[in-house]
């Protein structure tokens, strides 16, 4: 294990996620996320319903747009807002304004959150600008399996697969085809390649998902309950495909509630509640010696 | 009494010794070019303003809804007769067009309020795809307008198809008040036909003209409806 660990330190960084914000209204879902996740990881994210935990993956390819925080894709910015943090306190210190306590440190305070403020603001508005003009190739790099599968109807299962390649990379036809057409072979559907996505089981849905997010080559690629909407039986042929996938050392991130495929294929496990991990570790210390008392309840309820 | 074989051959003669056909010929072509060239309009101008309602909300896009609104509430809100008029006794010599001749006129005015009609129906239809196809898109890396036209537009027209042959429909049939500005269509040629007091036959024939008419847009529709319906098993 420690092997392992040795290993994990070596690999060089391609999500840094620091102190991730997200707050619907008044709903705050995420409330400072960190964590690294390195070349090669497979990431199991586990935890009960409503604590965040699809919130926090759909944030990492902006699907969701986090309320504050910073998100680094290979060393570049895909968001970062910490300048928010400073507005409230600006917005804390006029509150004592109003009810006449607004004395000379607090004036001073408020003059020093403000210049701190504008400085933040410049440097983060010229981040934000090249993050947003980037963000749909950053997404290009992360690819996405969603529980619903997500399959456009109107088009072939090779025509689902080829359309981001050849649209997106101006992949010729040709090779996008042959592309596609190996990927299915692997996962044993390439007789499947000229029907439309109506006539497929769910678990052959899912799988052709799976290619499709490949199929674009991404750097990672993000699971949010990918077997949460599948018939029991079928949940077997998904998961080998996601097994075999992280044995030809993709990134993953998965968000499940399948404890048999964290065990053992993950590399390390978090567990999130309330917004924030409450811990994370490898698979054997994570089942074996849990420390916190949420995920004791939690592990005690499901194994 | 109705002397049907008298009002019968009288219409034969008026149609065709006397060349009323010509008239009617010109009134279906005319009916046509303003049915369809408005259909087309319609569904671009439908296609654009329902679109315009549902961009990401920001300061720009909410202006941008409101027009489309205030738009759609305009045209929706008074009847396609009086549009015509204001169109052509109000609006035309504000602008000082003296050269656009009454179809041109109309087929624009049909066009315009069709397109309030259509934005409803279209908004119907994109509303009606999954939500899950546009996360999907972005996912792979589609910008907003990429993932619109490639993914959720060809679903959203398929599902308002039925809708949108209704509004076809609809138009063909209203074409009949286009008279009011002077343009010679179905309706105004079969009425110049009825020179000896003979309005039974003629009426009767225009009804059925557009009752064929309306049939073979019908079948137009059907085929294109099955064409789209491919994907589902």
């Amino acid at each position: 294990m420690n092997d392992k660990k040795m290993e994990n330190e070596k690999r060089e960084t391609l999500i840094s996620v620091k102190n991730l914000h997200k707050s619907f209204g008044k709903l705050n879902v995420l409330q400072g996320v960190n964590v690294e996740i390195r070349k090669g990881d497979v990431v199991a994210v586990i935890g009960p319903s409503g604590c965040g935990k699809s919130t926090f993956l759909r944030c990492l390819n902006l699907l969701e747009m986090p309320t504050a925080g910073e998100i680094l894709l290979d060393g570049e910015y895909v968001f970062k807002n910490e300048r928010i943090y400073l507005k409230q306190k600006m917005k804390e210190l006029q509150v004592l304004k109003k009810y006449g306590q607004f004395d000379e440190t607090a004036a001073a305070e408020y003059e020093k959150t403000e210049a701190e403020y504008n400085a933040l603001r410049e440097s983060e508005k010229q981040i934000e600008k090249t993050a947003t003009k980037q963000v749909n190739l950053h997404r290009q790099k992360i690819g996405m399996v969603f529980q619903q599968f997500n399959l456009f109807p109107h088009l072939t299962v090779l025509k689902n697969i080829t359309l981001a390649p050849m649209k997106l990379k101006n992949m010729p036809e040709k090779e996008a085809t042959e592309k596609a057409m190996a990927l299915l072979k692997k996962i044993g559907l390439e007789d499947k390649a000229n029907v439309y996505p109506a006539t497929l089981s769910g678990g052959q849905k899912q799988r052709i998902a799976i290619v499709r997010a490949l199929a674009m080559e991404p750097e990672v690629m993000l699971f949010d309950e990918p077997t949460s909407a599948l018939d029991p039986e079928m949940v077997g042929e998904v998961l080998k495909v996601m097994t075999e996938l992280a044995n030809e050392g993709m990134t993953m991130v998965v968000v499940t509630h399948e404890m048999g495929f964290a065990k053992e294929v993950a590399s390390r496990i978090i567990f999130m509640n309330e917004g924030v991990i409450k811990e994370e570790n490898s698979p054997k210390e994570f089942f074996e010696n849990p420390k916190d008392e949420r995920l004791k309840e939690f592990l005690s309820k499901i194994l | 009494m109705i002397n049907w074989n008298y009002l019968w051959e009288s219409f034969v003669n008026q149609m065709f010794r006397y060349g009323g056909y010509k008239t009617v010929l010109e009134g279906l072509q005319n009916t046509l070019i303003i049915a369809l060239g408005g259909f087309v309009i319609g569904l671009i101008l439908g296609i654009i303003l329902a679109v315009m309602q549902l961009l990401p909300q920001n300061k720009v896009t909410t202006l941008l809804k409101n027009i489309s609104k205030l738009y759609v509430g305009l045209f929706r809100g008074t009847p396609l007769v009086v549009q015509l008029l204001v169109g052509w006794y109000v609006i035309k010599p504000i602008l000082g067009i003296t050269q656009a001749s009454a179809l041109l006129w109309g087929l624009v005015i049909f066009g315009l309020n069709s397109g309030a009609y259509m934005s409803e129906i279209i908004r119907g239809g994109i509303l009606s795809v999954d939500k899950g196809q546009m996360e999907a898109g972005r996912s792979l890396g589609f910008n907003y307008t990429q993932t619109m036209l490639k993914i959720i537009m060809p679903q959203a027209i398929k599902n308002c198809l039925p809708s949108i042959g209704n509004e076809l429909i609809a138009i063909v049939k209203e074409t009949s008040v286009a008279g009011f500005v002077s343009v010679t269509d179905l309706q105004v040629a079969f009425k110049l036909q009825n020179t000896v007091y003979n309005p039974i036959i003629c009426y009767l024939a225009l009804a059925i003209v557009y009752i064929v008419l309306v049939l073979v847009f019908t079948l137009l529709i059907k085929f294109m409806e099955k064409r789209l319906a491919k994907n589902e098993r």
